[in-house]
């Protein structure tokens, strides 16, 4: 798994790209709640590349968006596949993480 | 692990991280040479990583030095291919098909973290089911194409 930062205007672009699972998912959770600080808590989450998530993966953004929303930020999830939405639909993640289609419209949600 | 073979995998897993691994990327490679779409090979991963993961936790406590059977087979039914998973487990009697996952529709601020990884196979799966013989676990897994 492989995570790259992007600093723009209104949020923190966090593309990841492979798999989160068992082995990885401390890497992700250590590297995107890293970012996370007073004056940079509005945090995307590119799922373009995203190859697997598993419910390890879930956990860890479920963490991140508490964390996020304990700083009253913003976040937001776009370009998983099928399979990524499917896994968030099922586990009710959906209802509470916007998993939009594109970038624009994922920082359209991060206000300012 | 041992015993990959034409027409579907089999193989004796060893119920430790590294054996995860293992069946994770045999799974991910089978799935491939099948040419299954990319939909269904995240929904067949997910499943297995969560029943393998189930099995590795808990059927014998944590304890060191067990191993699992796995099987994955491609199947004709009707009209329709599916794919089909098999594991088989002599640890601790557990059906993970009676698993009700709570608090799937809770807001953020209530939502635990676990609960999940069953809830995921029971949605992906078309059938699931589970019986206890000779001792052993027996969960069959399908998931039409």
């Amino acid at each position: 798994m492989q995570i790259t930062r992007e600093d723009l205007d209104n949020a923190i672009v966090m593309r990841v790209e492979g798999w989160i699972d068992a082995t990885t998912v401390r890497e992700f959770r250590e590297q995107v709640i890293g970012v996370i600080a007073p004056g940079a808590e509005r945090v995307v989450l590119d799922f373009n590349a995203l190859a697997y998530i598993s419910s390890a993966g879930l956990r860890s953004v479920l963490d991140i968006a508490k964390e996020i929303r304990a700083l009253r930020g913003a976040f937001a999830i776009f370009g998983a596949g099928p399979g990524v939405r499917r896994v968030f639909e099922i586990s009710g993640f959906l209802r509470i993480i916007p998993l939009v289609s594109s970038e624009a419209e994922a920082l359209a949600l991060m206000g300012r | 692990m041992r015993g990959q073979r034409n027409g579907g995998l089999r193989l004796i897993v060893p119920a430790d991280a590294a054996g995860l691994t293992d069946l994770l990327r045999a799974v991910r490679a089978t799935l491939a040479t099948w040419a299954v779409p990319d939909a269904a090979t995240h929904d067949i991963l997910v499943m297995a990583d969560e029943l393998a993961t189930n099995i590795i936790r808990h059927a014998w406590n944590s304890e060191p030095g067990h191993r699992f059977s796995f099987a994955l087979t491609l199947e004709q039914v009707g009209r329709r291919p599916q794919l089909v998973m098999h594991f088989c487990d002599d640890g601790t009697a557990f059906d993970p098909t009676r698993f009700r996952p709570v608090g799937l529709d809770a807001e953020l601020d209530q939502r635990g973290p676990g609960g999940v990884g069953l809830a995921l196979v029971q949605g992906l799966a078309q059938e699931f089911t589970y019986r206890r013989k000779n001792g052993e676990n027996r969960i069959r897994v399908c998931r039409v194409l």
